[in-house]
């Protein structure tokens, strides 16, 4: 190599490290890592409730330690989300991260704002995690972000595995943050939200004897707060939608209480538009699975059992029904992509005034439930 | 250097002066049918039985009851006594120097004007053993020697064809290095074996001590990556001879070298051909996968903790921030200390007296491996990736120093850019490496430009039963003609 | 002079095409509905129509460029091809660097300063311009393979989330901007320049590259869209970088989210459709001039140019508009690809005649 060549390839080396600050880097230990945020509206102005990784928690000098919280809660106001954030980042001392958020909670009030443009802190930021869950507070979302879990690295695991389990059973189902925006984006700019309640802790999960649930859901019509769903409700959003894989029932045949697990759960929706009216033909069709029966004979009431499921989705669907669609016109459930892909011709007569139609629309639901396995302690009598 | 006289007296005289009087040159004289004879050898070069039985017994023999003419002395002693020996004649002082330093013995005749040279090579030379690179499970043991003989004739014990052709050459003005070229003919490419052989003639060297020495005259230009391909076993070589590819052997050094070489060979094993199809392509794929974390891994792992974050799997982060909020140094420092740590560590294992290795693997694996994370100098994290990605790099030994040198750069352009200083690095680092031919053929190929029919051999091997149907040469290689 | 394959060639166009869909800045963007499907469609049918020319070109003069048959006929007239060729190419360059730059900067590399983005774009460009056809092509290969792992993994991460209802069966729903749609998709067939140019470079069936390109970039961008509309509904109407947001939510574990990989390999990208301009461009040179040194300054320089013009552009997104409209209008594309082409060839067999 000539004497040329090495000195090139020094200063090729040696050069960039006089670029060392041109990029803006992160210093992760001078960052708060977001892993869930509470959006309140109050008195005119936003406030944002943080709650951060604690860089400094016990467990080691490079491990985390799962038994305890590890998270700082900060708060901050302002007239816009962003302004809010930026406050709290100010307080807290650190550049905030929204990376790897897990949960955005809106209280009550902030829903009732738009939630598209509240939502936009994260949208517009590439940084910000797509997949953040998005859910409503019952009453303030800062309450249930200053619910410190101990479970886990980080306490936002927790209240994602709720989430997930109340997916599971066919409680709610938890929507992304994209998910979120691809239905705000939708002609009734509609959705359910499931729906947050902070109760008493009695299993020791958190630091100051407060814990969360699930308590139903929320429905957003027009971009807002419309109108809170019940869990029965909310479940019947779940069979409408399609949404719920699986799900669970319990149903009393002559005084017997018998809890039934649902599953391969699927919503048929035929469209119908004939002389300005709306008609749906929705049909579900379910498989079911004893869960928990003191049936002598489960074999032959299965039959019977798979009527009163039939009824009881029958009657949630109806609720979801008659809350959502007959009573606001919101199409939380996709129905407008139901009717373009069968019907489209029609889509462009109804487009215009498609909430309306809804209301006045009719459904008629057909539920099929077929109950198939039984649970091995009853294989095992026979 | 003048041509050898008639006078015996003068030629020994001349030929001592030309060797500087050098001690290893013993000069025996006596006579045979009446005419002086002498036999000149160095000492340390020759097999002194073979000196005695081949040399010494058959010149006694001749005896000196009948005096004869020189010339019938010479003919006797080149046609008669030692027929079936290497046998040369010498006419000038060079040529009689070379051969006492080859291990031959020169015999003198008083009033004749040549010599002849009579080989008895005998000099000390490492025994076969198994090569210390390119380790194998299953397979031959034999690893090249020093001695350029012995490894001609271990690859010749390969490929018993005519076909194959050795052509020995003396190179390097002072050191007079015998280099064998060896090609099979009707597979190599006529132009690369001219290319090769000329290349080799034009040399300048005035020393040449090692096979290395050759490698910048036979590529076109330094590198980080190599065009020449380097082996220490015999069956690689003759397997490469198979692919249309020339070989150098060079004396003094056990390592041989392979002309032209692609980027996918060095991720080839010599076991691969001997184990199922399906572990070999499974054991490529991981040799890739080795290299990229080799190259890779310190820079990406710098580039998204100090700039993108976001893209790290949450528990990974949480654990990364809490090791980082611990440690006093920007994790480029980090990453930078702890590899020249481990560069020092592994370069002091190289060359240190094998009794002191087990301190200094202890003291590293100590100080570096538990007290630098304990005391808060450098997280955890950090220490496991410059460990696995050198492991890695281990994997691809061909490839190490590219290995390291690149880690380095992808390290500087990482931590100071990110993801986009990676790119740049990456496309630099890709545009060099696929503007280089190797003799004409992409040093990329068969993967850009893509050869469906060289994919047969290069993450896939496939079974001989199908490989023998596909016979390839590397100048098929995509259809690319050498030198086009 | 070096050559290269045709198939190498193509995948290179190939992701030069997909760039320039990928990196769709808001004054173009995708819409959501099944219209796409046949914008794609068509425009591609009518690139393909305009390129017969070329492909005729390619097919019947041993490899040689159009260009290089009318400098064989009359140098003025190959000197004016050349002038709107260089201006074409020194365009299109100037918009593929500020629309690299104006995606980097909106996602990932918002913290890169332009100054430091252009700085290191056209030096690898350079680079590559330096390395030559061969280099850059066998690169392009390595990274067409980067941008179909890419596919790939987006494809089956995000198969989960895949909502077929979102297909309906009408392919024109919006007719008053189907055309308009039509010419501006044809129009993203830019690159076509470069293979008008550098198809002398092409070993042999030169042709065959026009085919296998525009089918390929045809199908890929056919089946983009299928997870355009069924993954992003009517969100996709809202997002700047469609594929962008689809690599975000695509999650392999390893990696959080892939739309790092997204980034790194339209970046990979870019440096390799610059610095396919910037050899066309120096090709140009070659063929007009016959000057090597001339033609390889022309090649060095033309990125620096254009990495200037783009850092005055970016801070001025009127201009960048009115730029990315004349290019829409598809007159550049159809001028430069098409009648160019054309006139090539009717001069060659009008020359052909007065000597016969």
């Amino acid at each position: 190599m000539s004497v040329k060549k090495a000195l090139a390839l020094l200063a090729a080396v040696v050069l960039p490290l006089n670029l060392c600050g041109c990029m803006a880097h992160t210093e992760l230990d001078k960052e708060a890592i977001i892993e869930a945020v509470g959006i309140d509206y109050e008195e005119g102005e936003y406030k944002v409730t943080a709650q951060y990784f604690n860089t400094d928690s016990e467990g080691g000098s490079t491990m985390v330690n799962n038994t305890e919280p590890n998270v700082i809660v900060v708060s901050g106001k302002g007239k816009t989300v962003s302004d809010a954030l930026e406050d709290a980042s100010y307080r807290s001392g650190k550049a905030f991260m929204l990376g790897i958020t897990g949960v955005c909670v809106i209280g009550k009030e902030a829903a009732k704002q738009d939630i598209k443009p509240l939502l936009s802190f994260a949208t517009s930021n590439y940084q910000s995690n797509p997949k953040m869950y998005v859910t409503v507070s019952e009453k303030k979302a800062e309450e249930v972000i200053n619910v410190k879990f101990k479970e886990g690295s980080a306490s936002v695991e927790k209240l994602e595995n709720i989430l997930k389990n109340g997916d599971k059973l066919g409680l709610c189902k938890p929507l992304m943050l994209f998910e979120v925006m691809k239905k705000l984006s939708q002609p009734t700019k509609s959705l359910v939200l499931p729906l947050f309640k902070v109760i008493d802790d009695e299993g020791g999960f958190t630091e100051d004897d407060k814990n969360v649930c699930i308590d139903g859901g929320v429905l957003i019509y027009d971009g807002r707060y419309a109108d809170s769903l019940s869990v029965k409700e909310m479940s019947g959003v779940q069979f409408l939608s399609g949404e719920a894989k699986t799900a669970q029932l319990t149903v009393t045949d002559k005084n017997e209480d018998v809890t039934v697990v649902l599953y391969n759960v699927k919503a048929d929706i035929e469209p119908k538009y004939k002389k300005g009216r709306l008609s749906f033909k929705i049909r579900l069709t379910a498989d079911g699975k004893y869960a928990n029966s003191n049936l002598s004979n489960p074999e032959e009431k299965s039959g019977e059992v798979a009527r009163l499921c039939e009824n009881a989705v029958t009657e949630r669907v109806g609720l979801a029904i008659e809350k959502t669609l007959k009573d606001k016109g919101a199409d939380a459930f996709g129905l407008k992509h139901a009717i373009t892909s069968k019907e489209y011709y029609s889509w462009l007569k109804i487009e215009e005034n498609y909430g309306e139609l809804l209301k006045n629309g009719t459904y008629d639901v057909e539920c099929k439930v077929t109950v198939r396995r039984f649970s091995a302690a009853h294989d095992k009598k026979d | 250097m003048g041509k050898l006289e008639k006078i015996l007296e003068q030629n020994t005289v001349n030929i001592r002066s030309l060797m500087r009087n050098t001690s290893d040159l013993n000069v025996k004289y006596g006579k045979a049918g009446g005419v002086d004879v002498c036999a000149l050898f160095c000492e340390g070069q020759i097999d002194t039985n073979q000196l005695a039985n081949l040399i010494y017994r058959p010149l006694n023999s001749i005896g000196n009851k009948e005096i004869l003419p020189p010339e019938r002395v010479a003919e006797i002693i080149s046609g008669e006594l030692f027929s079936a020996g290497e046998q040369k004649q010498l006419s000038t002082y060079d040529e009689v120097i070379l051969k006492l330093y080859s291990g031959f013995c020169v015999l003198l005749i008083d009033g004749i004007t040549y010599g002849i040279a009579i080989g008895i090579q005998g000099y000390k030379t490492r025994s076969v053993s198994p090569p210390l690179n390119h380790r194998n499970i299953r397979g031959s043991r034999e690893g090249f020697v020093e001695a350029v003989r012995t490894n001609m004739s271990m690859v010749r014990r390969r490929i018993k064809s005519p076909d194959l052709v050795m052509s020995l050459t003396t190179m390097g003005k002072l050191s007079n290095t015998d280099i064998c070229i060896c090609y099979i003919e009707g597979r190599a490419d006529k132009r690369l074996i001219e290319e090769v052989k000329g290349r080799i003639e034009r040399l300048p060297l005035s020393v040449i001590l090692e096979s290395g020495y050759l490698q910048p005259f036979l590529e076109d230009k330094n590198s980080l990556f190599s065009e020449t391909g380097v082996t220490e076993r015999p069956d690689v070589l003759a397997s490469k001879l198979y692919d249309g590819k020339i070989g150098i052997i060079v004396d003094g050094t056990p390592f041989a070298l392979i002309v032209p070489k692609l980027f996918s060979e060095n991720f080839i094993a010599v076991d691969d051909y001997s184990e199922k199809p399906i572990y070999a392509f499974m054991m490529r794929l991981l040799r890739y996968f080795a290299f990229f974390i080799g190259v890779y891994l310190p820079g990406f792992y710098v580039a998204l903790a100090n700039f993108h974050p976001e893209l790290i799997p949450d528990s990974l982060l949480l654990n990364l921030a809490s090791s980082v909020a611990v440690t006093p140094y920007n994790l480029l420092v980090e990453c930078i200390i702890i590899s020249i740590f481990y560069e020092i560590m592994r370069e002091a294992g190289l060359r240190m007296p094998t009794d002191v290795g087990h301190a200094v693997s202890i003291v590293g694996g100590i100080v570096i491996g538990d007290i630098v994370v304990s005391a808060g100098l450098v997280g955890a994290p950090i220490l496991l990736v410059i460990a696995v990605s050198s492991i890695a790099g281990y994997i691809v030994t061909d490839l190490y120093n590219t290995i390291i040198l690149t880690r380095f750069a992808f390290i500087l352009a990482g931590g100071l850019f990110g993801l986009f200083g990676i790119t740049i690095a990456t496309v630099i680092l890709l545009l060099k490496l696929c503007s280089m031919n190797s003799y004409g053929v992409p040093v990329t190929a068969p993967i850009s430009p893509f050869s469906l029919k060289g994919m047969r051999d290069t993450f896939i091997r496939f079974g001989w039963k199908r490989l023998a149907k596909t016979d390839m040469k590397i100048q098929d290689m995509n259809g690319v003609k050498i030198n086009e | 002079m070096n050559k290269i394959g045709w198939v190498q060639f193509s995948f290179v166009l190939v992701i030069s095409r997909i760039f320039s869909e990928a990196t769709t800045i808001p004054s173009s963007n995708i819409v959501y509905g099944m219209q796409r499907y046949s914008v794609i469609l068509l425009s591609f049918i009518l690139a393909f129509l305009v390129y017969i020319p070329l492909f005729l070109i390619a097919k019947n003069n041993e490899g040689k460029c159009f260009l290089e048959l009318t400098a064989e006929k009359s140098k003025a007239t190959a000197i004016a091809f050349g002038i709107v060729l260089v201006i074409f190419l020194a365009y299109l360059m100037t918009e593929t660097t500020v629309r690299l730059d104006y995606y980097a900067t909106s996602t990932i590399f918002d913290a890169a300063p332009a100054i430091i983005l252009l700085l290191f774009v056209a030096a690898a460009c350079i680079y590559g311009t330096v390395k030559g056809i061969e280099a850059v092509t066998r690169t392009g290969i390595i990274i067409s393979a980067g941008f179909f792992l890419l596919l790939l993994l987006v494809a089956v991460a995000s198969v989960p989330l895949i909502e077929t209802d979102h297909l309906y069966p009408a392919f024109l729903d919006r007719p008053n901007e189907f055309l308009s749609e039509v010419i501006a998709e044809f129009s993203r067939n830019s690159e076509a320049v470069i293979f008008a140019v550098l198809c002398r470079r092409v070993r042999k069936d030169s042709e065959k590259t026009v085919i296998l390109s525009l089918s390929l970039s045809c199908g890929i961008l056919l089946l983009m869209t299928f997870f355009y509309n069924t993954v992003l509904g009517e969100y996709l109407n809202e997002v700047n970088f469609p594929f962008y947001t689809l690599s975000s939510v695509a999650d392999i574990s390893v990696l959080q989210r892939l739309n790092g990989l997204d980034v790194v390999v339209w970046f990979m990208a870019a440096i390799m459709k610059l610095s396919l301009f910037a050899i066309a461009i120096r090709e140009i040179f070659m063929i007009v001039f016959g000057n090597m040194t001339l033609s390889l300054w022309a090649g060095i320089l033309s990125p620096v140019i254009t990495s200037v013009l783009t850092y005055f552009i970016t801070g001025e997104p009127k201009i960048f508009k009115l730029m990315i409209g004349i290019r829409e209008t598809g007159i550049p594309t159809l001028l430069t690809v098409g009648i160019l082409p054309l006139a090539a060839l009717i001069i060659g067999k009008r020359r052909k005649k007065n000597v016969g």
